[in-house]
């Protein structure tokens, strides 16, 4: 016989028998569960694969810590460097300049590279294979695209010798390297393909039979940690010092490029938004559909309290109730478990969001199984804690508390029954600041998604938000080149840009441009204000407007190469041409002439920036590529790497748009329940079916109204924020686009919420059956 | 209240009234063929066992259902045919309701509960807020007018709840087990207070199981299955049945 304080099994196993009847249901809302778990999962797994595609691929490709370029004429610096303090690993390679004809005349960088030390610096390669025979080469996935460039296509490579880099800015006729063809056997993905690392890298045979025609040595080094680093940056600098002088010494300076392992600013504000949106998303649906799952857990132990009355009466101690219940809930936890873990699992066929995907080492399928192995089983364990809980409460469910809190005075509302009563029930009845702050964070979510997708898409859609005003560029443009564009009947603009680079006072050196006009506007674009037309202005990127907090108006200070500080006066936001894309989109000013004559420093290097008339382009392109190196009107890094981001914010404004309006319907359907007394007296003492569907509007204007009215401008100033960041960090203009979609939500939110308010109402029978169950 | 002249048409008078419902299992057939004549200013009490017919027959009268077969006719007014909102303008005019657990609406003051079904009848806020302070006065309540129902005892709960069903001077009052829900006090505060205002002409038809409530009623009429099959008239009897 069990003792009277002992847990009573022989009684738990015979309720959870008796609970097993009402399974079905049971697992119907189970199955619910498992696929909010689902979701959630996947977005658990589609965001960690996407926060860390970037230090995935920073392993896997071996990211060297430090790279030195070294022209070939110091072949003794080029030695040492592998016995420098700091250096734990050393590669030295070989590097060429090669100009190729695809589709115009264009340089690029080849590499290659013999006895690699371990895993230094191996591209991963993400379609074909790693070069092995001489003639074979793999291309960097940024020059792929750019080029249209494919597995199999063979590329003429006419190679520069470096006395010809050395005069390269005055012209140096045909290269006078060898001329090689190479077959492309793959695409290879790096997390930093600047500098010294080259864009094609070709076979350890072509570096065996083509090393002595290099024009430099790229050396790739592993560092003992930061503080290695630093120490072999410090001797190298000492050691180029001492070196002799190169003759490309101009277009090779001796620093140490220290490649981070740390994500672009540009690319990290992208993934912030991607990772920050997958979490709002999973949070909402979590929120929702935990909502709507522990409704239902409520309504299936409240149907069987009458039993749990019982089993208390007989003894049971709630602890032995809920445990029968729990115990009946183990098959349906399963299902969520199974649910969740495959919705996860499916996730892992998902590419990373946006501009992560460029990072990732492992195309295909992966899943992250150490995060679902806690995810599952969490979401699993919280259902049945959701059934404990709503075990626990059930024998005490059904009864209505009402309100004893004296309601605030509305004597200017008597004069409308359905307006007094409608605000009374609507706002009396549980804490509305909870309802109304849930529902305006979700509307808050909707229009921020919307106007930050909205701003989103104008930029990426119009190049001249993002500097590219013009048709083409022609780089290293002379005086004869330019005259002859602005007198050709095609162009409708011509402008100069001459570029060089200006200190800021206290702070870093940024790229200063000069704009003149041969013909047409100024193919300048200005975001705000207007461009500096005399000495003493300037207008500035938002890049910088952003890092030194200055707006149009204020002064920034620039110094003088020769000493002394101009304080100059911001005329404007623009976004400058780059003319050198070593700096960052956004991140440089413009001068009037005469000023950047006086502060302005470094050579200076001249583009012309031209626009044609419509349908001229492709022909005066086709001209001039001949004879001129000519750079189509690209799509700048910054950019490509935000349109990748446009899906997400639409997709996540329509899947929070969704949940508002199941939100909205879900609660004023289950108000109208709620409130079927209510409706029922109203209909009693006397209102007709029209005054009733009145109050009912009332209560749908007042449940809703306020969500809309602290939502709306919510959601707004939370895109401004948002947008703000991502717009500086990837300089451009951070102007606000709101789309027609936002003034839209309110009548929208309201249409819905008045026809899920006035839906099917209580009459006749209805009526009498509320007003006798109340 | 001044009493209609001596040839004015009774307050309600049934004839043949039929309900059946549709039950899961078998049609119940609720009333099977109802005749009642109330006078004006009668307190006619119906009693009977659960399921006699009692409270459908009250919705009926009261307009919140229809009828299968039979007429209803409030003050000469016969409801056969009307819509649902003329339904519910006679009801404003010649109904007022209490029931059992007083469905008083929880989120408005006892003032704002009483003065409604004025406001609903296109009263002025003024005369309705008027009428129900003189209903709350009368019934003892006035000091509560400010209150929520939930912090009223059950009989003043259901004295505001008399007093919401006579601020349009109803020609019937219908009240469903008014004493259903309350403990001795709050019964004898009810009876009390319909006693008063039968004397001073309200017509009542109260539905009871209770036979205290049956005996303060001036004529007890009793229902058993659908039908009505006994009458006791007493002293306050001004019509008889038909």
């Amino acid at each position: 016989m069990t003792a009277p304080d002992a847990f009573g099994w022989p009684a738990v196993r015979a309720v959870a028998r008796a609970e097993r009847r009402r399974g079905r249901g049971l697992l119907l809302i189970a199955f619910l569960a498992g696929i909010v778990g689902a979701v959630v999962a996947g977005s658990v797994v589609l965001a960690e694969r996407t926060a860390t595609a970037y230090p995935r691929l920073v392993e896997a490709a071996g990211l060297d810590d430090a790279r030195v370029l070294v022209p070939a004429d110091q072949a003794g610096l080029a030695e040492a460097v592998p016995r420098l303090p700091g250096v734990e690993q050393a590669w030295t390679t070989s590097s060429w300049v090669a100009r190729m004809a695809r589709p115009a005349l264009t340089y690029v960088t080849l590499g290659a590279g013999a006895d690699r030390p371990g895993d230094l610096v191996r591209p991963v390669v993400v379609t074909g294979r790693a070069p092995q025979a001489v003639d074979e080469v793999l291309v960097s996935e940024p020059v792929a695209e750019r080029y249209g460039i494919a597995i199999g296509d063979e590329l003429r490579l006419e190679l520069l010798t470096l006395p010809q880099i050395a005069r390269f800015d005055v012209g140096f006729g045909t290269p006078d390297g060898p001329a090689v063809t190479l077959r492309v056997v793959g695409v290879g993905r790096m997390p930093a393909w600047d500098g010294a690392l080259s864009h094609l890298w070709a076979s350890e045979e072509f570096a065996r039979t083509y090393a002595g025609t290099a024009s430099a040595y790229a050396i790739f080094v592993r560092t003992a940690g930061p503080a290695g680093a630093q120490r072999f940056a410090e001797a190298y600098s000492a050691a180029a010092a001492a070196a002799p002088r190169s003759i490309a010494a101009r277009y090779m300076p001796a620093g140490v490029q220290l490649p981070t392992s740390e994500l672009d600013p540009t690319v990290q504000a992208a993934e912030v938004a991607i990772v920050l949106g997958l979490a709002a998303f999973a949070l909402v649906v979590a929120a929702a559909g935990g909502f709507v799952v522990s409704q239902g857990l409520l309504r299936h132990h409240a149907a069987g309290r009458s039993a749990q009355q019982i089993e208390h009466a007989l003894g049971m101690t709630m602890t032995e109730r809920v445990t029968a219940r729990v115990l009946t809930a183990a098959p349906a936890a399963l299902l969520v478990l199974a649910l969740t873990l495959a919705g996860g699992i499916a996730a892992g066929a998902l590419a990373p969001l946006g501009s992560q995907a460029r990072f990732e080492p492992t195309p295909g399928f992966r899943v992250a199984w150490p995060v679902l192995g806690i995810v599952g089983p969490v979401i699993a364990l919280l259902f049945l804690g959701g059934v404990a809980v709503a075990a626990a409460v059930a024998r005490h469910t059904g009864s209505r508390v009402p309100p004893v809190r004296r309601p605030f005075p509305m004597a200017w509302a008597r004069r409308w029954p359905a307006l007094l009563v409608g605000i009374r029930m609507a706002l009396g009845a549980r804490p509305a600041v909870l309802t109304v702050a849930g529902s305006a964070a979700a509307i808050a979510g909707v229009v921020a998604a919307a106007v930050f997708g909205a701003s989103l898409e104008r930029v990426v859609t119009d190049p001249a938000r993002f500097g590219e005003i013009a048709d083409f560029s022609v780089a290293d443009a002379r005086l004869i080149d330019i005259e002859r564009l602005a007198a050709d009947p095609r162009t409708t603009a011509v402008t100069v840009i001459r570029s060089s680079t200006v200190q800021l006072t206290g702070g870093r050196t940024v790229p200063a441009v000069v704009a003149f006009s041969y013909k047409g506007p100024v193919e300048v674009t200005v975001t705000s204000g207007r461009l500096p037309i005399r000495l003493g202005e300037i207008a500035i990127g938002p890049r910088i407007a952003a890092a030194e907090g200055v707006r149009i108006g204020d002064t920034i200070s620039v110094d003088r190469p020769g000493g002394g500080v101009d304080s100059l006066t911001v005329t404007g936001i623009v976004v400058p041409p780059r003319a050198d894309t070593r700096f960052r989109l956004g991140d440089g000013v413009v001068l009037a002439g005469e000023q950047a004559a006086l502060v302005t420093s470094g050579p200076a290097l001249f583009s012309a920036e031209v626009t044609t008339l419509p349908g001229e382009r492709e022909e005066l392109m086709g001209e001039l590529s001949t004879r001129l190196e000519i750079e189509p009107r690209l799509v700048p890094a910054e950019i490509r790497v935000l349109a990748d981001l446009r899906s997400l914010p639409e997709a996540l404004a329509a899947a929070l748009g969704v949940l508002v309006l199941a939100a909205v319907v879900y609660e004023l359907t289950a108000a109208r329940r709620r409130y079927a007394r209510e409706l029922g007296v109203l209909a009693a003492v006397g209102e007709t079916l029209g005054q009733v569907h009145a109050t009912l509007a009332v209560i749908a204007l007042v449940s809703v109204g306020p969500a809309l009215a602290i939502g709306v401008p919510l959601g707004i100033g939370v895109a401004r924020v948002l947008w703000w960041q991502v717009a500086t960090a990837s300089g451009v203009g951070a102007e606000l686009a709101v789309p027609a979609v936002v003034p839209a939500v309110v009548p929208l939110v309201l249409l819905v919420a008045l026809v899920a308010a006035v839906g099917p109402l209580v009459r006749g029978t209805g009526v009498v059956r509320a007003l006798r169950t109340s | 209240m001044p009493r209609p002249p001596a040839a004015a048409p009774p307050a309600l008078e049934v004839h043949g009234l039929r309900k059946t419902y549709d039950a899961r299992s078998a049609p119940v057939r609720a009333l099977r063929g109802v005749d009642l004549v109330v006078g004006t200013g009668e307190f006619v009490a119906l009693t009977g066992p659960s399921g006699s017919g009692k409270s459908t027959l009250l919705h009926l009268v009261a307009g919140l259902e229809t009828a299968d077969e039979g007429t209803i006719a409030l003050a000469g007014t016969t409801l056969d045919g009307l819509s649902s909102a003329r339904l519910a303008r006679m009801r404003r005019r010649h109904i007022g309701l209490v029931f059992q657990f007083f469905n008083l609406i929880d989120h408005m003051t006892a003032l704002e509960n009483v003065a409604l079904p004025a406001l609903v009848a296109g009263a002025s806020p003024a005369a309705a807020t008027e009428r129900a302070r003189e209903l709350l006065d009368r019934l003892g309540l006035l000091d509560k007018s400010g209150e929520l129902p939930a912090t009223l005892s059950g009989g003043q709960r259901q004295r505001v709840a008399i007093a919401r069903a006579l601020v349009n001077r109803p020609t019937l009052l219908l009240a469903d087990e008014p004493t259903g829900a309350l403990d001795s006090a709050g019964t004898a505060d009810v009876l009390d207070v319909l006693a008063r205002i039968n004397a001073a002409g309200q017509t009542i038809l109260v539905v009871t199981h209770s036979a205290e409530v049956a005996a303060a009623a001036g004529r007890r009429v009793q229902l058993r299955d659908g039908r009505i099959v006994d009458e006791e008239a007493e002293a306050l009897t001004a019509a008889g049945p038909a």
